[in-house]
Protein backbone atom coordinates (compact mmCIF):
# COMPACT_ATOMS: atom_id res chain seq x y z
CA UNK A 1 0.00 0.00 0.00
CA UNK A 2 0.82 3.59 0.02
CA UNK A 3 2.82 3.28 3.35
CA UNK A 4 5.27 0.66 1.65
CA UNK A 5 8.70 1.58 2.90
CA UNK A 6 10.60 1.15 -0.22
CA UNK A 7 8.94 4.24 -1.13
CA UNK A 8 11.58 6.90 -1.01
CA UNK A 9 10.87 10.61 -1.62
CA UNK A 10 12.48 13.16 -3.55
CA UNK A 11 12.98 16.47 -2.52
CA UNK A 12 10.46 18.06 -3.64
CA UNK A 13 8.05 15.48 -1.84
CA UNK A 14 6.76 13.46 -4.69
CA UNK A 15 6.40 10.05 -4.00
CA UNK A 16 8.66 7.79 -6.55
CA UNK A 17 8.45 4.84 -8.48
CA UNK A 18 10.17 1.75 -9.79
CA UNK A 19 10.13 0.70 -13.70
CA UNK A 20 11.42 -2.54 -14.56
CA UNK A 21 11.94 -2.68 -18.66
CA UNK A 22 11.99 -5.84 -20.25
CA UNK A 23 15.52 -6.79 -19.67
CA UNK A 24 15.56 -6.21 -15.81
CA UNK A 25 16.70 -2.59 -15.88
CA UNK A 26 15.32 -0.42 -13.31
CA UNK A 27 14.36 3.08 -13.59
CA UNK A 28 13.73 5.60 -10.70
CA UNK A 29 11.26 8.36 -11.52
CA UNK A 30 8.57 10.71 -9.60
CA UNK A 31 5.28 10.04 -9.57
CA UNK A 32 4.38 13.28 -11.58
CA UNK A 33 6.97 11.84 -14.41
CA UNK A 34 5.31 8.78 -14.63
CA UNK A 35 1.96 9.55 -14.72
CA UNK A 36 2.21 11.20 -18.34
CA UNK A 37 1.27 7.11 -19.04
CA UNK A 38 -1.67 7.03 -18.68
CA UNK A 39 -1.34 3.04 -17.77
CA UNK A 40 0.79 4.04 -15.21
CA UNK A 41 -1.53 6.99 -13.77
CA UNK A 42 -3.87 4.12 -13.64
CA UNK A 43 -2.11 1.82 -11.77
CA UNK A 44 -0.97 4.76 -9.55
CA UNK A 45 -4.94 4.85 -8.60
CA UNK A 46 -5.55 1.56 -7.91
CA UNK A 47 -2.42 1.47 -5.48
CA UNK A 48 -0.55 -1.34 -7.71
CA UNK A 49 2.92 0.18 -7.55
CA UNK A 50 4.57 -0.47 -4.32
CA UNK A 51 6.49 -3.45 -5.81
CA UNK A 52 7.84 -1.39 -9.07
CA UNK A 53 5.76 -1.78 -12.45
CA UNK A 54 7.16 -4.75 -14.84
CA UNK A 55 6.70 -3.52 -18.22
CA UNK A 56 7.67 -6.94 -20.04
CA UNK A 57 6.87 -4.77 -23.64
CA UNK A 58 9.50 -2.66 -23.26
CA UNK A 59 13.42 -3.09 -23.61
CA UNK A 60 15.80 -0.86 -21.34
CA UNK A 61 17.23 1.25 -24.05
CA UNK A 62 13.48 1.76 -25.67
CA UNK A 63 12.59 2.75 -21.79
CA UNK A 64 15.44 4.93 -21.48
CA UNK A 65 14.44 6.83 -24.13
CA UNK A 66 10.51 6.88 -22.79
CA UNK A 67 11.81 7.99 -19.42
CA UNK A 68 13.95 10.70 -20.57
CA UNK A 69 11.24 11.91 -22.30
CA UNK A 70 8.79 12.19 -19.49
CA UNK A 71 11.56 13.62 -17.38
CA UNK A 72 11.81 16.66 -20.03
CA UNK A 73 7.64 16.68 -20.67
CA UNK A 74 7.07 15.98 -16.53
CA UNK A 75 7.31 20.18 -15.93
CA UNK A 76 4.63 21.15 -19.14
CA UNK A 77 1.79 21.26 -16.00
CA UNK A 78 3.54 22.91 -13.12
CA UNK A 79 5.21 25.57 -15.16
CA UNK A 80 1.57 26.08 -16.79
CA UNK A 81 1.01 29.11 -14.04
CA UNK A 82 4.19 31.01 -14.85
CA UNK A 83 4.26 32.41 -18.25
CA UNK A 84 7.79 33.44 -18.41
CA UNK A 85 9.05 29.58 -17.67
CA UNK A 86 6.86 28.09 -19.78
CA UNK A 87 7.58 30.14 -23.28
CA UNK A 88 11.52 29.26 -22.49
CA UNK A 89 11.16 25.27 -21.73
CA UNK A 90 8.48 25.51 -24.69
CA UNK A 91 11.54 26.16 -27.01
CA UNK A 92 13.84 23.83 -25.33
CA UNK A 93 10.80 20.88 -25.46
CA UNK A 94 10.54 21.27 -28.97
CA UNK A 95 14.33 20.88 -29.52
CA UNK A 96 14.70 17.93 -27.67
CA UNK A 97 11.71 16.15 -29.08
CA UNK A 98 12.62 17.15 -32.60
CA UNK A 99 16.35 15.59 -31.75
CA UNK A 100 14.81 12.62 -30.00
CA UNK A 101 12.79 11.64 -33.42
CA UNK A 102 14.92 12.46 -35.87
CA UNK A 103 17.98 10.82 -35.67
CA UNK A 104 16.06 7.06 -35.09
CA UNK A 105 16.24 4.07 -37.25
CA UNK A 106 12.91 2.59 -38.01
CA UNK A 107 13.26 -0.15 -36.26
CA UNK A 108 13.74 1.64 -33.03
CA UNK A 109 11.07 4.25 -34.10
CA UNK A 110 8.97 1.68 -34.53
CA UNK A 111 9.40 0.11 -30.68
CA UNK A 112 9.19 3.95 -29.33
CA UNK A 113 5.64 3.81 -31.13
CA UNK A 114 4.28 0.61 -29.54
CA UNK A 115 6.02 1.62 -25.96
CA UNK A 116 4.22 4.75 -26.16
CA UNK A 117 1.06 3.16 -27.13
CA UNK A 118 1.12 0.42 -24.51
CA UNK A 119 2.31 2.72 -21.77
CA UNK A 120 -0.69 4.90 -23.54
CA UNK A 121 1.40 8.13 -23.42
CA UNK A 122 -1.05 10.53 -25.70
CA UNK A 123 2.47 13.25 -26.79
CA UNK A 124 4.74 10.85 -27.50
CA UNK A 125 2.60 8.73 -29.66
CA UNK A 126 0.97 11.68 -31.77
CA UNK A 127 4.81 13.00 -32.00
CA UNK A 128 6.56 9.27 -33.16
CA UNK A 129 3.26 8.51 -35.81
CA UNK A 130 4.02 12.39 -36.96
CA UNK A 131 7.51 11.26 -37.58
CA UNK A 132 6.53 8.04 -40.06
CA UNK A 133 4.10 10.14 -41.45
CA UNK A 134 6.37 12.44 -42.39
CA UNK A 135 8.76 10.20 -43.86
CA UNK A 136 6.02 9.39 -46.36
CA UNK A 137 4.80 12.16 -47.21
CA UNK A 138 6.42 13.48 -50.84
CA UNK A 139 7.12 9.18 -51.01
CA UNK A 140 5.68 7.43 -54.67
CA UNK A 141 3.90 4.53 -53.58
CA UNK A 142 7.36 2.38 -54.59
CA UNK A 143 9.30 4.32 -52.28
CA UNK A 144 7.21 3.96 -49.27
CA UNK A 145 6.99 0.37 -49.94
CA UNK A 146 10.94 0.03 -50.17
CA UNK A 147 11.27 2.47 -47.16
CA UNK A 148 9.02 0.34 -44.80
CA UNK A 149 9.78 -2.83 -46.32
CA UNK A 150 6.18 -3.46 -47.44
CA UNK A 151 5.13 -5.96 -50.20
CA UNK A 152 3.25 -5.83 -52.53
CA UNK A 153 -0.10 -7.68 -52.69
CA UNK A 154 -2.20 -6.35 -55.82
CA UNK A 155 -1.99 -7.59 -59.23
CA UNK A 156 -0.23 -5.61 -61.40
CA UNK A 157 -3.65 -4.97 -62.99
CA UNK A 158 -5.54 -4.61 -59.86
CA UNK A 159 -2.41 -1.51 -59.25
CA UNK A 160 -3.25 -0.06 -62.61
CA UNK A 161 -6.79 0.28 -61.83
CA UNK A 162 -6.28 2.03 -58.51
CA UNK A 163 -3.97 4.58 -59.80
CA UNK A 164 -6.10 4.96 -62.83
CA UNK A 165 -8.89 6.48 -60.31
CA UNK A 166 -6.82 9.85 -60.00
CA UNK A 167 -3.83 8.98 -62.35
CA UNK A 168 -2.81 12.78 -61.76
CA UNK A 169 -1.40 11.63 -58.35
CA UNK A 170 1.52 10.01 -59.42
CA UNK A 171 2.55 12.58 -62.14
CA UNK A 172 5.83 13.77 -60.88
CA UNK B 1 -8.63 -2.98 -10.16
CA UNK B 2 -11.12 -2.47 -13.33
CA UNK B 3 -11.26 -4.55 -16.25
CA UNK B 4 -11.36 -1.97 -18.90
CA UNK B 5 -7.61 -0.53 -17.70
CA UNK B 6 -4.69 -2.85 -19.72
CA UNK B 7 -2.08 -3.86 -17.27
CA UNK B 8 1.55 -4.60 -18.27
CA UNK B 9 0.85 -8.54 -19.22
CA UNK B 10 -0.52 -8.08 -22.87
CA UNK B 11 1.09 -10.68 -25.68
CA UNK B 12 4.05 -8.74 -27.62
CA UNK B 13 2.65 -6.83 -29.50
CA UNK B 14 3.11 -6.37 -33.76
CA UNK B 15 4.69 -3.82 -35.60
CA UNK B 16 2.87 -0.20 -35.73
CA UNK B 17 2.17 -0.54 -39.99
CA UNK B 18 0.62 -4.41 -38.97
CA UNK B 19 -1.40 -2.99 -36.32
CA UNK B 20 -4.75 -1.11 -38.16
CA UNK B 21 -5.04 1.14 -35.05
CA UNK B 22 -1.49 2.33 -35.53
CA UNK B 23 -1.23 2.45 -39.13
CA UNK B 24 -4.36 5.07 -39.47
CA UNK B 25 -2.89 7.14 -36.35
CA UNK B 26 -0.07 7.36 -38.85
CA UNK B 27 -1.75 7.66 -41.81
CA UNK B 28 -3.93 10.46 -40.32
CA UNK B 29 -0.75 12.72 -39.81
CA UNK B 30 -0.36 12.46 -43.12
CA UNK B 31 -0.23 16.35 -44.83
CA UNK B 32 -3.84 17.26 -46.66
CA UNK B 33 -2.79 17.36 -50.03
CA UNK B 34 -4.73 15.78 -52.91
CA UNK B 35 -2.19 12.90 -53.87
CA UNK B 36 -1.18 12.10 -50.14
CA UNK B 37 -4.04 9.22 -49.70
CA UNK B 38 -4.28 8.03 -53.31
CA UNK B 39 -0.90 7.19 -52.68
CA UNK B 40 -1.43 5.62 -49.57
CA UNK B 41 -3.82 3.36 -51.35
CA UNK B 42 -1.95 1.73 -53.84
CA UNK B 43 1.04 0.54 -51.35
CA UNK B 44 -0.97 -2.42 -50.42
CA UNK B 45 -4.35 -3.95 -50.12
CA UNK B 46 -4.51 -2.96 -46.18
CA UNK B 47 -3.46 0.44 -46.87
CA UNK B 48 -6.04 1.17 -49.20
CA UNK B 49 -8.67 -0.72 -47.07
CA UNK B 50 -7.80 2.04 -44.13
CA UNK B 51 -8.00 5.40 -46.51
CA UNK B 52 -10.73 4.45 -48.11
CA UNK B 53 -12.80 3.65 -44.26
CA UNK B 54 -15.30 6.59 -44.43
CA UNK B 55 -14.64 6.50 -40.52
CA UNK B 56 -10.90 7.23 -41.47
CA UNK B 57 -12.00 9.73 -44.17
CA UNK B 58 -14.21 11.75 -41.49
CA UNK B 59 -10.75 11.33 -39.20
CA UNK B 60 -8.55 12.76 -42.02
CA UNK B 61 -11.03 15.99 -42.42
CA UNK B 62 -11.65 16.69 -38.87
CA UNK B 63 -8.06 16.59 -37.85
CA UNK B 64 -6.84 18.56 -41.25
CA UNK B 65 -9.41 21.72 -40.42
CA UNK B 66 -7.01 24.20 -42.80
CA UNK B 67 -7.20 22.98 -46.27
CA UNK B 68 -4.91 23.61 -48.85
CA UNK B 69 -6.03 26.03 -52.02
CA UNK B 70 -6.56 23.45 -54.92
CA UNK B 71 -7.32 26.20 -57.39
CA UNK B 72 -10.04 28.75 -58.34
CA UNK B 73 -12.92 28.65 -60.95
CA UNK B 74 -12.84 30.94 -63.73
CA UNK B 75 -16.04 32.17 -65.62
CA UNK B 76 -17.52 34.75 -67.43
CA UNK B 77 -20.59 36.78 -66.36
CA UNK B 78 -22.97 35.06 -68.11
CA UNK B 79 -23.11 31.67 -70.52
CA UNK B 80 -19.53 30.49 -69.80
CA UNK B 81 -19.30 27.46 -67.89
CA UNK B 82 -16.76 27.75 -64.90
CA UNK B 83 -13.24 26.16 -65.64
CA UNK B 84 -10.78 25.11 -62.61
CA UNK B 85 -7.79 26.44 -62.84
CA UNK B 86 -5.58 24.16 -60.19
CA UNK B 87 -2.33 26.20 -58.64
CA UNK B 88 -0.77 23.30 -56.68
CA UNK B 89 2.01 21.92 -58.37
CA UNK B 90 2.14 17.82 -59.66
CA UNK B 91 1.81 15.70 -58.26
CA UNK B 92 -0.89 17.93 -56.42
CA UNK B 93 -2.17 19.29 -59.20
CA UNK B 94 -5.93 18.48 -59.99
CA UNK B 95 -6.47 18.55 -63.70
CA UNK B 96 -9.36 20.48 -65.13
CA UNK B 97 -11.34 17.91 -66.38
CA UNK B 98 -11.51 16.42 -62.56
CA UNK B 99 -13.76 19.56 -62.12
CA UNK B 100 -15.61 19.87 -64.53
CA UNK B 101 -19.30 21.86 -64.74
CA UNK B 102 -20.68 20.22 -67.69
CA UNK B 103 -21.52 16.67 -67.66
CA UNK B 104 -21.65 14.43 -69.99
CA UNK B 105 -24.76 14.56 -72.33
CA UNK B 106 -25.42 17.20 -69.95
CA UNK B 107 -28.44 19.90 -71.49
CA UNK B 108 -27.72 22.99 -72.75
CA UNK B 109 -28.95 25.06 -69.52
CA UNK B 110 -26.59 27.84 -69.19
CA UNK B 111 -25.53 28.55 -65.40
CA UNK B 112 -23.69 31.89 -64.70
CA UNK B 113 -21.36 31.49 -61.65
CA UNK B 114 -22.07 33.77 -58.49
CA UNK B 115 -19.15 32.66 -56.54
CA UNK B 116 -17.25 29.98 -54.59
CA UNK B 117 -16.88 29.62 -51.23
CA UNK B 118 -16.16 26.61 -48.63
CA UNK B 119 -15.55 24.04 -51.08
CA UNK B 120 -18.51 24.87 -52.89
CA UNK B 121 -19.62 27.06 -56.10
CA UNK B 122 -22.47 28.65 -56.39
CA UNK B 123 -24.10 29.14 -59.75
CA UNK B 124 -27.61 30.36 -61.07
CA UNK B 125 -29.28 29.96 -63.96
CA UNK B 126 -31.14 32.99 -64.85
CA UNK B 127 -34.06 31.21 -67.35
CA UNK B 128 -35.13 28.39 -64.78
CA UNK B 129 -34.70 31.22 -61.68
CA UNK B 130 -32.63 28.74 -60.31
CA UNK B 131 -29.87 28.31 -57.88
CA UNK B 132 -27.04 24.93 -58.31
CA UNK B 133 -24.97 24.81 -55.10
CA UNK B 134 -22.07 22.21 -56.88
CA UNK B 135 -19.83 20.15 -54.57
CA UNK B 136 -17.02 19.79 -57.14
CA UNK B 137 -15.03 17.28 -54.72
CA UNK B 138 -18.03 15.03 -54.56
CA UNK B 139 -19.81 15.83 -57.69
CA UNK B 140 -23.15 16.51 -55.37
CA UNK B 141 -25.41 19.60 -57.14
CA UNK B 142 -28.19 21.17 -55.03
CA UNK B 143 -30.45 22.55 -57.25
CA UNK B 144 -32.43 25.53 -55.40
CA UNK B 145 -35.52 27.47 -56.81
CA UNK B 146 -35.80 31.34 -56.00
CA UNK B 147 -38.28 32.14 -53.81
CA UNK B 148 -42.31 32.22 -55.23
CA UNK B 149 -42.39 35.78 -54.25
CA UNK B 150 -39.87 36.68 -56.65
CA UNK B 151 -41.70 35.35 -59.63
CA UNK B 152 -45.22 36.73 -60.79
CA UNK B 153 -48.01 33.85 -61.20
CA UNK B 154 -46.55 33.66 -65.26
CA UNK B 155 -42.85 32.26 -64.07
CA UNK B 156 -41.73 36.22 -64.84
CA UNK B 157 -38.96 37.99 -62.69
CA UNK B 158 -40.50 40.67 -60.26
CA UNK B 159 -37.52 40.85 -58.45
CA UNK B 160 -34.35 40.04 -60.63
CA UNK B 161 -31.50 38.20 -58.47
CA UNK B 162 -28.48 39.57 -59.56
CA UNK B 163 -26.05 38.16 -57.07
CA UNK B 164 -25.37 35.57 -54.78
CA UNK B 165 -23.09 33.89 -52.06
CA UNK B 166 -22.57 30.70 -50.19
CA UNK B 167 -21.17 29.64 -47.48
CA UNK B 168 -20.70 26.35 -44.90
CA UNK B 169 -21.91 26.70 -41.57
CA UNK B 170 -20.31 24.44 -39.14
CA UNK B 171 -22.55 23.65 -35.94
CA UNK B 172 -22.84 19.97 -34.80
CA UNK B 173 -23.15 18.99 -38.59
CA UNK B 174 -22.24 21.12 -41.48
CA UNK B 175 -24.80 22.85 -43.84
CA UNK B 176 -24.89 25.69 -46.53
CA UNK B 177 -26.28 28.92 -46.46
CA UNK B 178 -26.93 30.64 -49.75
CA UNK B 179 -27.73 34.25 -49.42
CA UNK B 180 -28.93 36.38 -52.42
CA UNK B 181 -29.85 39.54 -53.57
CA UNK B 182 -32.26 41.15 -55.78
CA UNK B 183 -33.76 44.61 -56.98
CA UNK B 184 -37.10 45.89 -58.73
CA UNK B 185 -36.69 47.17 -61.86
CA UNK B 186 -38.71 50.03 -61.33
CA UNK B 187 -38.28 50.81 -57.45
CA UNK B 188 -35.38 51.75 -55.08
CA UNK B 189 -35.23 48.90 -53.06
CA UNK B 190 -32.91 45.71 -52.74
CA UNK B 191 -34.22 42.57 -51.70
CA UNK B 192 -32.09 40.02 -50.11
CA UNK B 193 -32.78 36.73 -48.82
CA UNK B 194 -31.35 33.40 -46.98
CA UNK B 195 -31.88 29.87 -47.76
CA UNK B 196 -30.39 27.04 -45.64
CA UNK B 197 -30.08 23.95 -46.40
CA UNK B 198 -30.50 22.79 -42.86
CA UNK B 199 -34.13 23.79 -42.93
CA UNK B 200 -34.44 23.16 -46.99
CA UNK B 201 -36.13 26.28 -47.32
CA UNK B 202 -35.74 30.00 -47.61
CA UNK B 203 -36.13 32.64 -45.04
CA UNK B 204 -38.18 35.76 -44.60
CA UNK B 205 -37.63 38.33 -47.50
CA UNK B 206 -35.89 41.13 -46.63
CA UNK B 207 -36.41 44.79 -48.33
CA UNK B 208 -34.16 47.58 -47.83
CA UNK B 209 -34.77 50.98 -49.00
CA UNK B 210 -31.72 51.79 -51.27
CA UNK B 211 -31.53 55.56 -52.40
CA UNK B 212 -29.57 55.13 -55.88
CA UNK B 213 -30.07 52.45 -58.52
CA UNK B 214 -27.23 50.79 -59.09
CA UNK B 215 -25.37 47.28 -59.92
CA UNK B 216 -23.14 44.99 -58.22
CA UNK B 217 -19.63 44.85 -59.37
CA UNK B 218 -19.09 41.43 -61.32
CA UNK B 219 -17.00 40.21 -58.82
CA UNK B 220 -17.21 37.08 -56.42
CA UNK B 221 -18.07 38.71 -52.98
CA UNK B 222 -15.87 39.17 -49.68
CA UNK B 223 -16.72 36.82 -46.73
CA UNK B 224 -15.75 38.48 -43.21
CA UNK B 225 -17.38 37.08 -39.69
CA UNK B 226 -21.04 36.62 -40.45
CA UNK B 227 -20.80 39.23 -43.28
CA UNK B 228 -20.50 38.93 -46.76
CA UNK B 229 -19.71 42.17 -48.72
CA UNK B 230 -20.29 43.15 -52.79
CA UNK B 231 -18.91 45.95 -54.55
CA UNK B 232 -21.69 48.18 -55.72
CA UNK B 233 -21.58 50.59 -58.33
CA UNK B 234 -24.15 53.30 -58.21
CA UNK B 235 -23.63 56.73 -58.82
CA UNK B 236 -20.58 56.29 -57.37
CA UNK B 237 -18.54 53.19 -55.95
CA UNK B 238 -19.42 51.70 -52.27
CA UNK B 239 -19.84 48.48 -50.65
CA UNK B 240 -22.22 46.52 -49.44
CA UNK B 241 -22.60 44.47 -46.58
CA UNK B 242 -25.18 41.62 -46.16
CA UNK B 243 -24.69 39.95 -42.20
CA UNK B 244 -26.21 36.40 -42.55
CA UNK B 245 -27.42 36.27 -38.91
CA UNK B 246 -29.18 39.81 -38.61
CA UNK B 247 -29.80 39.71 -42.21
CA UNK B 248 -29.61 43.41 -42.15
CA UNK B 249 -28.24 45.09 -45.56
CA UNK B 250 -26.12 48.17 -45.35
CA UNK B 251 -23.99 50.86 -47.66
CA UNK B 252 -20.24 51.49 -46.83
CA UNK B 253 -18.45 54.47 -48.58
CA UNK B 254 -14.98 53.90 -50.03
CA UNK B 255 -12.82 56.97 -49.09
CA UNK B 256 -13.29 59.42 -51.06
CA UNK B 257 -9.80 59.99 -53.08
CA UNK B 258 -10.74 56.18 -54.52
CA UNK B 259 -12.70 57.54 -56.77
CA UNK B 260 -9.76 59.64 -58.20
CA UNK B 261 -8.29 56.76 -59.17
CA UNK B 262 -10.64 53.89 -60.26
CA UNK B 263 -12.06 54.55 -63.96
CA UNK B 264 -14.07 51.19 -64.07
CA UNK B 265 -14.66 48.44 -61.80
CA UNK B 266 -12.37 46.26 -63.41
CA UNK B 267 -9.47 47.76 -61.11
CA UNK B 268 -10.99 47.69 -58.04
CA UNK B 269 -11.90 44.62 -55.63
CA UNK B 270 -12.38 43.91 -51.80
CA UNK B 271 -10.82 40.88 -50.32
CA UNK B 272 -10.81 39.59 -46.62
CA UNK B 273 -7.87 40.84 -44.34
CA UNK B 274 -5.59 37.94 -43.06
CA UNK B 275 -6.82 39.65 -39.61
CA UNK B 276 -10.65 39.70 -39.86
CA UNK B 277 -10.47 42.66 -41.28
CA UNK B 278 -11.70 44.15 -45.26
CA UNK B 279 -9.33 45.40 -47.94
CA UNK B 280 -9.93 47.61 -50.51
CA UNK B 281 -7.90 47.24 -53.42
CA UNK B 282 -7.05 49.54 -56.30
CA UNK B 283 -4.79 48.76 -59.18
CA UNK B 284 -4.79 52.34 -61.27
CA UNK B 285 -2.10 51.82 -63.35
CA UNK B 286 0.91 49.62 -62.10
CA UNK B 287 0.84 50.62 -59.18
CA UNK B 288 -1.48 48.46 -56.20
CA UNK B 289 -2.96 50.50 -53.45
CA UNK B 290 -4.59 49.37 -50.54
CA UNK B 291 -7.12 50.70 -48.07
CA UNK B 292 -8.32 48.89 -44.46
CA UNK B 293 -12.00 49.66 -43.46
CA UNK B 294 -11.64 50.73 -39.59
CA UNK B 295 -15.68 50.75 -39.01
CA UNK B 296 -17.19 47.85 -37.26
CA UNK B 297 -17.71 44.60 -39.25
Amino acid sequence: MAAAAAEATTDGGGKMIILISADGKRFEVTEAVASQSQLISNMIEDDCTENGVRLPNVDGDILTMVVDYCNMHAGDAAAAGDTMKASSTEEELKKFDAELVQALENPVLFKLILAANFLNIKSLLDMTCQRVADMMSGKTPEQMRETFSIENDFTPEEEAAIRQENAWAFDD
Amino acid sequence: MTSRRRRPTSPAPAQPLEDDDLLSEILLRLPPLPSSLPRASVVCSRWRLIVSDPGFLRRFQSRHRKHPLLGFFKAGFRRVDPTFIPTLDPPDRIPAARFSWRLPGGDDDRYSMFGCRHGLVLLFNWVLHRLMVWDPVTGDRRAVDIPGSFLDGHGRSLVVVFRGAVRCVVDGGCHFEVAILGNHPLQTRLFTCVYSSKTGDWGNVISTEFYSAGYICHHSSALVGNSVYWLFQGDGISILQFDFDTQGLARIDVPPDVHAHVVTYYQIRIIPAEDGGLLLLVLPEFSLNVWKYQGQL
